[in-house]
């Protein structure tokens, strides 16, 4: 039976061949996009926005090799070693978002000695000279101050509220929910936070916490926020589930297609969050930006063409509160304001 | 009796301390809407459990069961959405699941490649696939009838939770009092015996994932009717808290022994457990440790029980 | 010293040969000095922790904690680094945390007598939780240079850690096959009772051999920590299953009783220039999970077929037989048996 062993090995290396990807094309920006995970249509919004921008770019003569890849799920140890062999590919411009800020400093700084232009975007990596710039969303003042902010609209300033989060050692997570004790601090002191609890990016255990925390605090909650995309939707439904529909405001970051149904039915009123669409439309457009020299390393206030966002500016500080404290974000482009999601606009987007 | 039961006696006298704890302690705990919480999360975890003690009785391990339970789940909705009617909806997760139990019982039984291998290439490659497909996307909108068999109620507790308890009170009876039930004991106890004695193994063994398969895709059902979407993150790490309950429950990892009964006492166990880190405030951090000592725990107590474990030959380095 | 292939050794350098042929003609990089070397920093990892799994596999045991094992002795530098403590020392310490914590699963094991996947699965998760429970998830990060050389470093072009890991398996060989020790561990693979009967302590091998495990982890967790220059909680996930596809791709059986350095190591550069060859050819992530796992199954099927009609229940042990007692070297024709392998019984 030796011709099943080579049958085999040959049917593995025609799926090989089949499946690599187009072979290098020459003399074309090399720009490489790596997200946290493939698995998000998050993720997958900021890939739409990006290829949006190449398409745009090449439309005026610029020819892009665009690669949109990274690990499946969530994986800090997967996602080091494939930019580590992209880099090995030297590409001009590698567009990052760090699934821990901290491990992928070595590896950024690595591509940026190579003479590679390391942007990075949704996530920064800890170290700001690790990367010439980082495209942000939205900082983390900003955000968590919009979330507490809808809860003070909607249940009242002295508001008791929980936290339903994903995973306890994330920095963005952290860094919301330091803004979140900050804002309240300054504004709304009567505001209460009560418990925060993680839900681990898992569907089964965000819903299983937000009920237990529903039945611990009955009565004595108003409101939960749920700054992930995973656990928003089963929040929502913990509150339904227990009756709670409208009653206990329910709001967090979340993409407008995952939470249209709830919106609609008023479960959560206001769904906070950015354009991850523009976001990686933005992200190339800068990394092409600092690939030509018309966004310069480290100079302050420059600013930035980015199609038909307009311009943005390019600040060298910015300053921002994070998991560790206050922070002076160093080179950023700010894509704006976080934006509300609500029943009335929410038709309009499909992300 | 009491040595029969031995091993379920005392995961019921620790449950019911624990929750007697929490019920004095914490006001909120003793409602009925928690019990009601409670038992419906187990549920689904439960009907798992079931397909997981048989395969580790017989010998075997299955590591998959989350990657397989979110494909039922993705597909489930996805037929959902394009209109089928429920009842179709429901026997397609089941084909699917009895299907994907089918594929990795054959690789065992009959291809005989180590349970712990194949069962790792099905939970690699179907999350694979999984996310190659989707791309991250949920799968929604669902139409009005999806909840229907996640929320009704009967006498105030959903109807997962009779679904899994009718569930796991079936495959208690046939593993006890049937032939098919005997055989697995007696595969898992000692196949080359078991083999001797004109049970022909690898049918079982294949019999076995098939089952299990099914079990999956009856528990997708009992967990995603519950919510108006699918999430492509269902089933993560569903296997180690699955594994961690037949263990804790009794069940001996050589097989050979072990109740279906002892793994759904198991299930009752980790989740009143994780409701009591939230209620007792201890940090989620935690979590994971406590897990792994409750395996410690019950896996001591057991060698408390019987003086020695097993034997001392083979696995047991 | 003569080196025999054996047959299943021929078939995962033909596939490694073939595999990389392929990578070379899909991307143009992969088939650089820098590129191999730099995916080797990569392999060190994995196939310093696969050199005494390796061993417990043959023995018959199975340990599941390494990569927690990884997580708890970084965090623990980590932690005393943090505290004052000079980086070396501080490493030094979190190597004997590691190796602490490998005895403990060895004694666990071998004097009270819990089976090794129980305790291995336990610990997996108690060495991981007390690894976040310590340092509340968040990770210590800022070594000193000299450290980070440790994973970042390189000596004549070579990176640090694939030298520590060449020296790794060189001892690693000469011990399972030019020690008693090394032939012993096969034979409690194949037959503990027999050895058991024959006057050697077969317990102190084991506990032995888990606490290697847990010394080589820990070792690897330092270059981990090194490579990627954080101490964190979240360190290495996964990584156990990575070693042990490694190890059943080198042709080891669970079994036990069976098994090379050479294969493993041969399993581990397979694995390795597939993830790296694969991400250079623009494949996505995904499709590199389904196709390392057909290797995985299509190899262990091919080793089946050639192997003979053995029992192969994971789990449950066979009953030993009272006429295998002792065990007899039979011919070997076919050069499928390794230094100290038997064949069994059809």
């Amino acid at each position: 039976m030796r011709y099943i062993r080579g049958f085999a090995l040959a049917l593995t290396l025609a799926l090989l061949v089949g499946l690599a990807g187009p072979g290098q094309a020459q003399k074309a920006l090399k720009i490489f996009m790596v997200p946290k995970f493939t698995g998000a249509a998050y993720f997958a919004a900021t890939e739409k926005g990006a290829k949006e921008a190449v398409a745009e770019l090449k439309g005026r003569g610029v020819t892009i090799d665009f690669l949109y890849t990274g690990p499946s799920v969530a994986n800090t140890d997967e996602e080091i070693r494939m930019i580590d062999d992209l880099v090995a590919q030297k590409p001009d411009a590698i567009i990052i978002s760090a699934n821990d800020a901290e491990a992928l400093v070595p590896v950024a700084k690595k591509a940026k000695a190579a003479g590679i232009k390391v942007i990075t975007y949704d996530a920064d990596v800890a170290d700001p000279t690790a990367r010439q710039w980082f495209v942000n969303q939205g900082t983390f003042t900003l955000v968590g101050g919009a979330l507490v902010d809808v809860v003070a609209e909607q249940a009242g300033t002295s508001a008791r509220f929980a936290i339903v989060s994903a995973d306890p050692g994330a920095f963005n997570q952290n860094s919301w929910i330091a803004a979140m004790k900050a804002r309240v601090a300054a504004k709304y002191p009567k505001m209460q936070l009560v418990d925060i609890r993680y839900g681990l990016d898992k569907p089964a255990e965000s819903f299983s916490v937000a009920q237990d925390l529903i039945n611990k605090y009955r009565g004595q909650l108003d409101a939960i926020i749920a700054p992930t995309s995973v656990a928003l939707p089963k929040v929502a439904e913990a509150a339904e589930q227990a009756g709670l529909a409208g009653k206990i405001v329910v709001t967090g970051l979340s993409t407008p297609n995952d939470m249209r149904e709830f919106v609609k039915k008023g479960t959560v009123k206001t769904v906070v969050l950015w354009n991850p669409v523009d976001l990686g439309y933005l992200a190339v457009y800068v990394a092409h930006a600092t690939i030509t020299g018309a966004l310069k390393d480290g100079m302050a206030k420059q600013s930035v063409r980015a199609g038909r966002l307009g311009t943005r500016e390019a600040t060298a500080q910015l300053n921002d509160i994070t998991a560790k404290g206050p922070l002076t974000l160093r080179n950023v482009i700010l894509l704006g304001a976080p934006f509300r999601f609500t029943k009335e606009n929410i038709d309009r987007f499909n992300f | 009796m009491m040595m029969k039961w031995g091993r379920e006696l005392t995961i019921l006298a620790a449950l019911a301390l624990l929750a007697g704890y929490l019920s004095l302690t914490q006001p909120n705990f003793r409602d009925a809407f928690t019990l009601s919480t409670i038992l419906t999360n187990a549920a689904y975890v439960g009907v798992v459990g079931i397909g997981m003690t048989m395969v580790i009785v017989a010998g075997q391990i299955d590591i998959s069961v989350g990657s397989m339970l979110a494909v039922c789940a993705l597909i489930a909705g996805t037929l959902a959405r394009a209109g089928a009617p429920m009842f179709l909806v429901v026997l397609a997760s089941l084909a699917l699941g009895l299907g994907m139990g089918a594929l990795n019982g054959a690789l065992i039984a009959y291809l005989r490649i180590p349970s712990i291998i194949v069962t790792l290439a099905t939970l690699t490659a179907l999350r694979g696939a999984i996310v190659w497909w989707t791309k991250g996307y949920w799968v929604m909108p669902l139409p009005p009838g999806w909840k229907f068999l996640g929320t009704t109620h009967i006498l105030g507790l959903p109807l997962p939770v009779w679904i899994g308890w009718t569930a796991v009170l079936a495959a208690a009876y046939v593993l006890a009092h049937t032939i098919i039930g005997r055989e697995v004991y007696a595969l898992g106890s000692n196949p080359q015996a078991a083999r001797l004695a004109g049970i022909d193994t690898a049918r079982v063994t294949f019999w076995v994932f098939a089952l299990s398969g099914l079990l999956v895709g009856l528990a997708t059902m009992l967990h995603v009717t519950r919510f108006s979407m699918v999430q492509t993150q269902e089933g993560l790490g569903l296997e180690f808290l699955v594994i961690t309950a037949v263990v804790v429950g009794g069940t001996n990892i050589f097989g050979g022994s072990g109740t279906v009964a002892g793994t759904y006492l198991g299930v009752l166990l980790l989740t009143v457990t994780s409701s009591a880190l939230t209620f007792l405030g201890i940090s989620a951090t935690w979590d994971q440790a406590i897990r792994g000592a409750f395996i410690l725990v019950a896996v001591t107590a057991d060698i408390v029980r019987t003086g020695r474990w097993r034997q001392p030959v083979g696995w047991a380095r | 010293m003569r080196i025999r292939l054996l047959w299943r050794e021929r078939v995962l350098i033909g596939l490694l040969v073939g595999s990389g042929v392929l990578l070379a003609l899909l991307s143009d990089v992969f088939f650089t000095p820098a590129n191999l070397l730099r995916a080797t920093r990569y392999a060190a990892e994995i196939g310093l922790v696969a050199l005494p799994m390796t061993m417990i596999i043959i023995s018959r045991g199975i340990d599941l904690s390494v990569a927690s094992n990884m997580a708890l002795s970084a965090m623990t530098m980590g932690l005393l680094w943090q505290r004052g403590i000079p980086v070396w020392p501080a490493a030094t310490l979190g190597i004997a945390a590691g190796t602490l914590a490998g005895w403990l699963n060895g004694w666990v094991i071998a004097r009270v007598r819990v089976p090794a996947i129980v305790v291995t699965l336990a610990t997996l998760a108690v060495y991981r939780g007390v690894a976040t429970g310590l340092s509340g998830g968040t990770g210590i990060l800022g070594f000193p240079d000299s450290f980070l050389a440790l994973g970042a470093g390189t000596v004549a072009g070579v990176p640090i850690q694939t030298i520590i890991w060449i020296a790794g398996i060189a001892a690693a060989a000469v011990f399972l096959t030019r020690t008693a020790v090394g032939r012993y561990i096969y034979g409690i693979g194949h037959n503990e009772t027999a050895l058991r009967f024959s006057g050697i302590d077969v317990d102190r091998i084991v506990l032995g051999l888990y606490t290697a495990s847990g010394f080589v982890s820990a070792l690897a967790g330092m270059i981990y920590a090194a490579r990627v220059g954080t101490a964190k909680s979240n360190a290495a996930a996964g990584y156990e299953l990575t070693v042990i596809t490694a190890v059943v791709l080198g042709g080891t059986s669970l079994a036990g009783g069976e098994g090379t350095i050479v294969g493993t190591m041969l399993g581990v550069l397979i694995i390795t220039i597939l993830q790296n060859g694969l991400t250079l050819a623009r494949v996505p992530a995904a499709v590199q999970d389904v196709l390392i796992g057909t290797v995985l199954v299509g190899a262990v099927l091919t080793y089946r077929e050639r192997a003979g009609r053995k029992e192969v229940f994971v789990i449950a042990p066979p009953q030993p037989e009272p006429h295998h007692a002792g065990g007899r070297v039979l011919t070997d024709p076919g050069n499928d048996l390794a230094v100290g392998e038997e064949r069994r019984n059809p």
